[in-house]
């Protein structure tokens, strides 16, 4: 986490850094700007200076990742949503016949079920690996939210899914990087 | 040159040096090392021309250090362009030699040629053929890079990476005379600019597609493997199951008979080397990031030339994938079938075998990986073969022993796998032993050590089979007892006895009539397999019963009987599930046996 803020940063830091050189430099050759003329410096030097601005205030964010868009969604029932927040739901189980979740380092949205399906949270995958069911280790069960396979077969069964102990599922981990504020 | 550029000259020769020193200490390949070296060094050395050379600090025979720069200013290009070619095709050394030598021979004369003419560092882009060749090196390095970044997808970050170190190079070489022009500035010259920024662009995608380091394999005797097991040198093996057993079967022999061998894991590396033993072997693990010891699932590249390297590096090596789901769950389908694409390149050269574990895979990977030319083989679970075995020596209490045999080995039943049927043949033996002698019987004794002989021979058989026997299903139709040639007992069947002249009245009024001794042998055989028929002859003789010749009586005094048996040996099995088992065996027993003690059905004794 720290690692990736460093690195996030100074790349971030490093773009700044050029735009503020480069209008810096321009006052070495401030004389070629006059030729364009006031109503011309006023308007596309005015846009440019408002997009550099706008460019500038948008890599200063608080942190937040510079890939804007994530690569898909998970859904949660409504019970759920304090502890993915809070980090006691870090891994989720979908049936490998399913629709395949984005690999390590992809974005996704956390939303709630709730009908509207409404964002609550940006994260990333951490990793994602297969297992069968009845192969799921304990570890990974609590990092799940359940304290056994019999309390995942049913909460799955509730769900409408059926886990029998021989279907192969992905395990999907997850860090949430942003609460919040969609 | 003014006081700043002298002063940007010395920063980009003291990054350059940074840069040169950091890929040394990095990079693991040993020919891309050097190749960026001699990169690196030309780099410094036309630095360092333009730091000593006409009007540098200390004025030395300028003549000789613009020439000098001259000269390595244009074996920068061909140097760079060589370097991306080795990453992109990875060849031995020797297969490269004519690529060097188209580039290098032709930069080597131009050099020559240049400093023979006195043309010096500032202007040695004004000679038109070297501008020419600079211009086509880089070119080439550039269509080559963007070949690779459209046209693969495991080094497509790498060549993202190297167009941007080309476009530097561009502009910091041939066009920076025009630049220059423009901007009025003439404090820097030539590809001294670019020198470190260009390194860091080569620099990162060969570190991190950096192969892992690992021992050569000394050469060994290789000995013959397992008739059984047969695998085709030069040929990649995918092997269904449904968890991994019979690839880390096939690798260990493999790995026993003196192959070198590599095992690309997603469990722990240590642990797996300590469960199969396998001392001589480079097991590296996959996990989520990349470390000296891991490889990351995502960072293709580097399990591309990490594998690359091993098979070219050894003679007919072995190797197993058993992490092909973890690559999958987190790559796209379509860059590992290419990484399996390029990995069969090396090892059909070097006559190796490339195992892969299929299990956790979709149908669809499947068959998008078998496209490639992969051989499929469907192997059994181990597990059912066993229990199918068991289940023919021992009947229902196959379940029980396999149980016991679990818990003896502190292993799961679901994770049995070939190399541990000599220790559960043992353990099933003692048991039986164990259980024959608990009836005190001699003749049950003597059954009992039959069925052992067959059984350990059966497991032996199943240990032994031939990898095309169970991968084509015909472990299905195998019949355990055939195998020691033994007839299979059946069950009594139920005999009609014609009483009197069939005719429609007759047969209409004909009860069926079975003797009593035969039901309830049928009665114990159902519910206890083999072993009911022992444990019928056992009560028999312990109760003084004749067989043959048996009353209703006799059934309820033997029903009593084998139910107290099957509660004490119940006991006696010492695992809480199979003793309640047993114990609702028994009362079924009892329930069966008073059924036929309660019919009114006429009985014949024979």
């Amino acid at each position: 986490m720290i690692k990736r803020k460093v690195v996030s940063w100074t790349v971030r830091g490093f773009i700044v850094f050029l735009i503020s050189g480069s209008v810096m430099a321009l006052f070495w050759y401030h004389e070629l700007l006059y030729r364009y003329g006031l109503l011309s410096l006023f308007v596309f030097g005015g846009l440019g200076i408002a997009a550099l601005i706008a460019t500038v205030s948008w890599l200063t964010r608080p942190y937040k990742s510079l890939r804007m868009r994530g690569k898909g969604s998970f859904y949660f029932p409504p019970e759920n949503l304090t502890k993915v927040l809070f980090g006691t739901i870090s891994m989720i189980s979908i049936p490998i016949d399913d629709e395949k979740p984005p690999g390590q380092g992809s974005l996704c949205l956390a939303r709630v079920d709730t009908g509207k399906r409404i964002p609550f949270a940006n994260f990333m995958i951490k990793d994602v690996n297969r297992a069968i069911v009845s192969d799921i280790e304990e570890e990974d069960l609590s990092r799940m939210g359940f304290s056994d396979i019999d309390e995942l077969q049913t909460k799955a069964q509730e769900s409408g899914l059926a886990l029998s102990g021989d279907v192969e599922v992905y395990l999907v981990e997850f860090e949430v990087l942003e609460k919040g504020r969609f | 040159m003014d006081g700043l550029a002298y002063f940007l000259v010395l920063v980009m020769f003291i990054a350059s040096l940074v840069v040169l020193l950091l890929g040394v200490i990095t990079l693991k390949t040993r020919g891309l090392r050097s190749v960026f070296a001699a990169l690196m060094t030309t780099f410094l050395i036309v630095n360092f021309c333009w730091l000593f050379g006409p009007g540098g600090f200390l004025g030395i025979d300028p003549s000789f250090y613009s020439l000098l720069g001259g000269s390595a200013t244009i074996l920068t290009f061909p140097l760079a362009t060589f370097l991306i070619l080795m990453f992109l095709h990875p060849r031995n050394l020797v297969k490269q030699i004519p690529t060097f030598s188209l580039l290098m021979i032709p930069a080597v004369v131009l050099g020559s040629w240049a400093s023979q003419i006195g043309v010096g560092a500032s202007q040695v882009y004004e000679i038109q053929y070297v501008y020419l060749f600079v211009i086509l090196c880089i070119c080439l390095g550039l269509v080559e890079s963007i070949w690779g970044w459209l046209g693969s997808r495991t080094v497509r970050n790498q060549c993202y990476l190297f167009i941007l170190a080309f476009l530097v190079l561009l502009a910091t070489g041939p066009l920076y005379d025009y630049e220059l022009e423009m901007l009025g500035f003439w404090g820097l010259r030539g590809a001294s600019l670019g020198a470190p920024i260009v390194g860091a662009f080569i620099l990162a995608p060969l570190v991190l597609a950096n192969p892992m380091p690992f021992v050569k394999t000394p050469y060994l005797t290789i000995s013959k493997s397992r008739p059984s097991y047969d695998l085709k040198p030069g040929r990649c093996y995918g092997i269904s199951e449904k968890r991994p057993k019979y690839c880390y079967t096939l690798f260990k022999d493999l790995s026993d008979s003196g192959y070198p061998t590599m095992v690309l894991t997603s469990s722990d590396p240590g642990r797996l080397r300590m469960d199969l033993g396998l001392s001589g072997s480079t097991v590296i693990g996959m996990t989520s990031r990349d470390t000296s010891k891991t490889l990351k699932a995502t960072n293709l590249g580097r399990v591309l030339f990490t594998l690359t390297e091993f098979a070219e590096k050894n003679r007919k090596p072995v190797m197993l994938v058993d992490c092909l789901h973890y690559m999958l769950s987190n790559n796209d389908t379509m860059d590992v079938a290419e990484l399996i694409q390029k990995l069969l390149e090396p090892i059909e050269r070097n006559e190796g075998v490339l195992i892969m574990s299929f299990s956790l895979m979709t149908k669809e990977e499947k068959e998008t990986l078998l496209g490639l030319g992969v051989l499929h083989l469907q192997m059994p679970p181990p597990e059912d073969v066993i229990s199918r075995i068991l289940a023919a020596y021992l009947g229902d209490l196959s379940e029980y022993l396999l149980k016991l045999s679990s818990r003896m080995m502190s292993k799961k039943a679901r994770d049995f796998t070939v190399e541990d049927i000599p220790e559960l043949s043992s353990i099933l033996a003692h048991s039986m032993r164990a259980l024959g002698q608990a009836t005190n019987e001699e003749a049950i004794l003597r059954n009992w050590e039959r069925q052992v002989i067959g059984l350990r021979q059966s497991l032996t058989s199943f240990q032994n089979a031939p990898i095309a026997f169970l991968s084509s299903d015909g472990w299905r139709d195998w019949d355990s007892l055939d195998w020691i040639k033994k007839p299979r007992r059946r069950r009594p069947k139920m005999r009609m006895v014609a009483g009197e002249a069939v005719t429609p009245k007759a047969l209409a009024t004909t009860h069926r009539k079975v003797s009593l001794h035969d039901e309830v042998s049928g009665v114990f055989v159902d519910s206890l397999g083999d072993f009911g028929s022992d444990l019928l002859k056992m009560e028999c003789a312990s109760l003084g019963i004749e067989f043959k010749t048996m009353t209703k009586e006799d059934v309820e005094m033997l029903a009593d009987s084998a139910a107290t048996t099957l509660f004490e040996m119940g006991g006696f099995v010492n695992v809480e599930s199979a003793n309640v088992s047993m114990k609702a065996t028994a009362e079924n027993l009892k329930k069966d046996l008073g059924r036929i003690f309660q019919e009114t059905v006429e009985w014949y004794p024979e």
